[in-house]
């Protein structure tokens, strides 16, 4: 029996690329990649990571699906039960005072004003100001939905609520005071207004199809009513608007963070590409990403420079592992290479790993490609 | 099925346009692809002539890419093959096409150590290994800076656009590299750096 720290590995041919050894392990179990440290972690044979946009709103599925999103898993390993996916559609869902959100009408608002429902402190204020007129924020979707909801914290008033275009100036709206449901405009076929503690109410709304493009969070001077006077100092705190399609309802998590896009709240260098066509795609058992050679690449950005004596690892199909060393990165990677997974160390990554740690990732690497 | 499409590189900015559909205004009914699907320099002459792009089977873009004006799209699922055929089908080599620039060669598009060439007129290679401008002349890489070579016409001027980058066409001359700031009304520079519509780039 041969022990995972034994090297069971052997260069079996050197490929014509200078500086590439390849090698073929038999068997080899699964480890934790992210104890080997490296700087990047793609892989193609772990369906949950990949995205056929580069938003992350399609999941890939299956072969000879277009990849626009490939997740990096350096820092963990997403299995698709973890928020992998994306499932709310609105940006800066935590951070409502970013100009992402636009005012309309005479409201104000701040950002990081008070504690969050999560122990941050990143809750919005918002406040009516002295003039007579609807107060609201709004948020442009990344794409339609039907499942809202926020959380809400009165700061001297008692309603707030959704304020829906798309049917025909509908509302829902909850008592932040009382904790109960006001009006429910006749395309929500439900409402709640549930107590989270700290004076923090998760209020929600279901529209009738995945129609609503657009949220808007508004203040009002009654049950139902848009347009008033405020005062310029009282209003509400909000946090942590979530937007989704029916389908995701009951995806988890209940809330998920967004920032700019939904990618970019998971840590990682993840793998993108914008424009369409130059999208590889899905192919073959176990699947790897199949590159045109023509114009496909996916694009990957670190905060800085990978430097000199770098080591780019890939599991090709057919063939297995391959470890080209010696490589010199910049903090822009564009990746064109068929490959089943791909694994990228910088030079002290790589000089920190042990004998038994590139066996175990020869042979993960080997695994991804079945051979 | 996975397919290429190609365009005349004058049609290729409001193609990419067309195709990224954002802005204010988005048209509903298309998708929106991003930016630069047209990216692939074709060649008909020393400077690229058309525009193409492989795609994979993606839902709704194939259709939306029918609708651009003076596309022609080909079908087939072997992406270095299919390119190859769009690109002759239009009259153009695509670059990765350049034949080796030995021997006696036939005007088209041919590559060396240094680059890639636009043979205008046949020549044996071995007889002339630095022939003149009027034999060949090196084919303009988008994105890249050349040495300067007197343009013949509009077709090899030097754009004030790069369609291709979005940005002024550079060449080197004189030690320098220059990039074209005035051109003639429709965008092109005949003239050498340093006579007229050239500023040098200053890093």
């Amino acid at each position: 029996m041969t022990s995972p720290m034994q090297s069971p590995m052997q260069p079996i041919m050197r490929s014509p690329l200078s500086g590439t050894l390849e090698f073929r392990r038999r068997g080899g179990g699964s480890f934790d990649i992210a104890s080997t440290n490296p700087s990047a972690y793609y892989d193609r044979t772990n369906l949950a990571t990949l995205f056929q946009d580069s938003e992350g709103t399609t999941p890939v599925t299956a072969d000879s699906q277009p990849i626009g999103l490939g997740l990096d898993q350096s820092q963990g390993v997403y299995d698709g039960s973890n928020g992998a996916k994306r499932v709310n559609a609105c940006s800066y869902s935590a951070d409502i005072g970013d100009s992402a959100w636009l005012t309309y009408g005479a409201i104000t608002k701040a950002s990081n004003a008070a504690l969050a429902p999560d122990g941050s402190m990143t809750a919005c204020r918002l406040t009516a100001a002295a003039t007579t007129s609807e107060k609201a924020v709004q948020n442009m979707l990344a794409y339609s939905c039907s499942k809202l909801s926020f959380y809400a914290k009165s700061n001297g008033m008692q309603w707030i609520g959704f304020r829906q275009f798309v049917y025909t100036y509908q509302n829902v709206c909850f008592d932040i005071v009382n904790g109960v449901l006001g009006t429910v405009g006749p395309g929500f076929t439900g409402a709640s207004i549930i107590d989270v503690g700290g004076g923090w109410y998760h209020c929600s709304a279901t529209a009738t199809s995945d129609a609503i493009s657009q949220l808007q969070l508004a203040l009002f001077g009654a049950d139902n009513t848009q347009s008033f006077l405020g005062d310029g100092v009282s209003g509400a705190y909000v946090w942590g608007a979530d937007c989704r399609k029916l389908i995701d309802a009951s995806e988890l998590p209940a809330y998920q963070k967004t920032t700019a896009t939904w990618a970019s709240t998971i840590q990682g260098a993840h793998q993108i590409q914008a424009i369409a066509s130059a999208r590889p795609a899905t192919a073959g058992i176990p699947i790897y990403a199949d590159f045109d050679a023509v114009d496909d690449a996916l694009v990957a950005t670190f905060p800085t420079s990978l430097g000199a004596g770098c080591t780019v690892c890939r599991s090709l199909p057919g063939t297995g592992a391959s470890i080209t060393t010696g490589v010199t990165l910049t903090a822009t990677y564009t990746d064109n290479v068929d490959a089943h997974a791909l694994l990228i160390y910088t030079a002290a990554q790589w000089a920190a790993l042990d004998a038994g740690q590139i066996a175990n990732i020869t042979a993960l690497l080997n695994a991804k490609a079945g051979v | 099925m996975s397919f290429t499409a190609i365009i005349p590189v004058a049609q290729m900015a409001a193609a990419n346009a067309f195709l990224e559909n954002s802005g204010d205004t988005p048209d509903p009914t298309r998708g929106k692809w991003g930016p630069d699907n047209f990216s692939v320099p074709a060649y008909a002459g020393s400077a690229p002539t058309h525009a193409l792009f492989h795609s994979w089977d993606i839902a709704g873009f194939r259709a939306d890419v029918e609708q651009i004006a003076g596309v022609v799209i080909r079908d087939g699922n072997t992406p270095f093959a299919n390119t190859t055929a769009a690109a002759t089908a239009a009259g153009a080599t695509w670059g990765q096409d350049a034949k080796p620039l030995t021997g006696t060669v036939t005007p088209g598009l041919y590559k060396n150590s240094d680059g890639l060439w636009w043979v205008i007129q046949g020549y044996d290679t071995a007889q002339y290994p630095n022939p003149v401008a009027s034999l060949r002349r090196a084919a303009r890489v988008p994105g890249e800076a050349l040495p300067w070579v007197q343009p013949i016409d509009q077709y090899d001027a030097y754009k004030l656009l790069d369609p291709f980058t979005g940005k002024p066409e550079q060449a080197t001359y004189s030690g320098k590299t220059w990039k074209v700031t005035q051109a003639d009304g429709s965008g092109n520079n005949v003239w050498a750096p340093g006579v007229y519509g050239w500023t040098e780039v200053v890093a």
